[in-house]
């Protein structure tokens, strides 16, 4: 059996019919690990063991007749995300040898529905960056040219899934770390309203932008898998008490006849590639073909998000990564005579440069004299840029734009600029400041063959709007799910 | 560029990162191209605006005060590179 474009949906049809048993499945896509996995580096631990255990309960349950969407599904989490008993090492020397106390929430939500885990992705260092190339393990490649990044930070995440690895994952986004990887690896990448997915288990990096989202190859596959992790949870006190009416997988039917869509002029600027503008208006043409009125709007704060975004979550990441300070559960430097030598030295040997960069720029936005200057004028940007949104939303269901403003990028181009990366999240961070979900579909391919990514972005709890549209937009996509050759 | 970089060493100190003389100076030059996109926020009129300092649509989502299982002090501990006595282990801090 091919598994290549197999999604969750039709192989929930074969396990259910016994065309396949769920550890034949998981097998399948063991062995494809084991044969491909080596080129793609997607993988930082594969949990093979658990894989076919998991397996075996939920053909069990198969065999019962109870069986859920996610049932004997194979997926994959990315290594930020806490599953009892494995290694979460968040791709740092610093958790290298840490091994998880308890499972996050969503996890133990998609192992409730009897999902296989098959093991955990590789990522940019505790989620920070754009290209999966900051992580202190291995760089993972982008399946449609080995030789580029697969973006980032869920990049191990996007890289499995558009490889084939997994049928889906679990990433987490905090300036777009689900939605870009998800671009550049032609997968569909979805980040949901803050809150509604819990943050139990799932290790802090900015406490109030990040957010746990699936990656698969459909919209309605994306949808299953959400359908699965939302939901109230008293371990996060941030998570949102909200009943939906409906299941998300069912509200990708429907057409989008009428639907309003606004299109931010700020971003179609400068620094946006020909060829991702390009099928971008393609992209238009074909939601006016299918009935919906497309319509810009100006909101001028938009091209301040990025340094207000790298402000705010770079104050909270400094003050998150405090606690790793060598004592209880991180890398401990060795010889240290005092507890500020241990800390210190803990810090800077297990670290890598770019957590280093924004701790930094975290500690200085909060040092006294600077305070207000910087951190405090983030946050009323943040303000200003959460009433633009709303008054967007006032007129629009949903909002269109770039995922990114070009395809992947060469290994090591920009290993050296961390200005190019940060301005790179010009389209992303937005929606993480004022805590909305948002899609990422593939929309076309550039002339080398790179996907291209258009974000759907919905108004606070408006999930079914952005599943809608992203869903009828990639039934009519001529070109939807085309097979990186590895 | 010695001033700044002994802010970043000053900086560093207060987020508790030792550096030595090569890594303040490499990420001296990082940080002073990272401060330039921060500072082109500096002039925007915010003087009337309210700060978001979360964007969470929830107030005081608590937990009802039920007491539950802790986990097992072995299971903790086993992640520390240095225990003693079911403790986590620092150097000595008083002479």
């Amino acid at each position: 059996m091919d598994i290549t474009k197999l999604t969750i949906k039709e192989a929930r049809g074969l396990l259910d019919n016994k065309e396949i048993s769920a550890v034949e499945l998981t097998r399948m896509y063991l062995d494809r690990i084991n044969l491909l996995d080596d080129k793609v580096g997607s993988y930082l631990s594969v949990t093979e063991d658990m894989a076919l255990e998991h397996a075996q309960q939920a053909q069990n349950i198969i065999d019962s007749g109870k069986s859920s969407l996610l049932t004997g599904i194979p997926l994959s989490i990315k290594d930020n995300i806490c599953i009892e008993g494995t290694k979460t090492t968040c791709a740092s020397k610093m958790l290298e040898d840490f091994v998880s106390p308890y499972t996050a929430t969503a996890v133990s939500k998609l192992l409730a529905d009897n999902a296989v885990i098959l093991g955990k992705t590789n990522l940019d260092e505790f989620a920070m960056g754009g290209s999966t190339e900051n992580s202190a393990f291995k760089t993972t490649k982008n399946p449609f040219d080995l030789t580029r990044v697969p973006g980032g930070s869920s990049g191990g995440s996007a890289a499995c899934v558009s490889a084939s690895l997994a049928l889906g994952s679990l990433g987490s986004d905090t300036g777009g770390s689900v939605r870009q990887p998800a671009s550049f690896c032609g997968v569909v990448g979805m980040k949901p309203t803050y809150g509604l997915v819990s943050r139990y288990g799932l290790v802090a990096f900015a406490s109030s932008f990040d957010q746990i989202g699936p990656i698969a190859k459909t919209v309605e596959d994306c949808a299953i898998i959400l359908d699965s992790i939302c939901g109230n949870d008293s371990k996060d006190a941030t998570s949102l008490k909200y009943e939906k009416d409906s299941s998300y997988s069912s509200s990708v039917s429907g057409d989008i006849k009428g639907f309003k869509i606004g299109l931010p002029k700020e971003y179609l600027t400068e620094g946006l590639n020909a060829e991702v503008k390009e099928s971008l208006y393609k992209s238009i043409d074909k939601l006016e073909s299918m009935g919906a009125k497309i319509e810009e709007f100006s909101m001028p704060v938009l091209k301040h998000a990025v340094p207000a975004y790298y402000l705010m979550s770079s104050a909270e990441a400094s003050s998150n990564l405090s606690r790793y300070d060598g004592v209880k559960y991180s890398y401990r430097a060795d010889n240290c005579k005092s507890f500020n030598e241990l800390i210190g030295k803990s810090r800077a040997e297990g670290f890598g440069k770019e957590v280093k960069r924004r701790i930094l720029l975290g500690t200085y936005a909060l040092a006294s004299g600077y305070y207000d200057a910087y951190y405090k004028k983030a946050l009323k940007l943040r303000t200003l840029i959460s009433n633009g949104f709303n008054e967007a939303f006032s007129k629009y269901d949903v909002v269109l734009h770039p995922t990114a403003p070009e395809t992947a990028f060469k290994i090591g181009q920009n290993t050296n600029n961390p200005l190019t990366m940060y301005l790179a999240d010009i389209y992303t961070v937005a929606v993480n400041i004022a805590g909305l979900p948002s899609i990422s579909v593939p929309c076309g391919y550039d002339s080398k063959g790179l996907p291209i990514g258009l974000s759907f972005t919905g108004k606070p709890l408006g999930e079914k709007d952005i599943f809608r549209a992203a869903a009828n937009f990639e039934a009519e996509f001529a070109d939807k799910f085309r097979v990186p050759a590895i | 560029m010695t001033d700044s970089n002994d802010y970043i060493k000053y900086i560093a100190d207060l987020a508790k990162l030792s550096l030595d003389d090569s890594e303040i100076q490499s990420l001296a030059d990082d940080m002073r191209d990272i401060i330039g996109l921060m500072d082109t926020i500096k002039n925007i009129d915010t003087e009337h605006i309210d700060a978001t300092e979360h964007i969470s649509r929830v107030t005081n989502n608590l937990r009802e005060d039920n007491p539950g299982d802790s986990f097992e002090t072995e299971k903790i501990l086993s992640n520390s590179k240095k225990t003693m006595e079911n403790c986590f282990a620092i150097p000595k801090m008083i002479e």
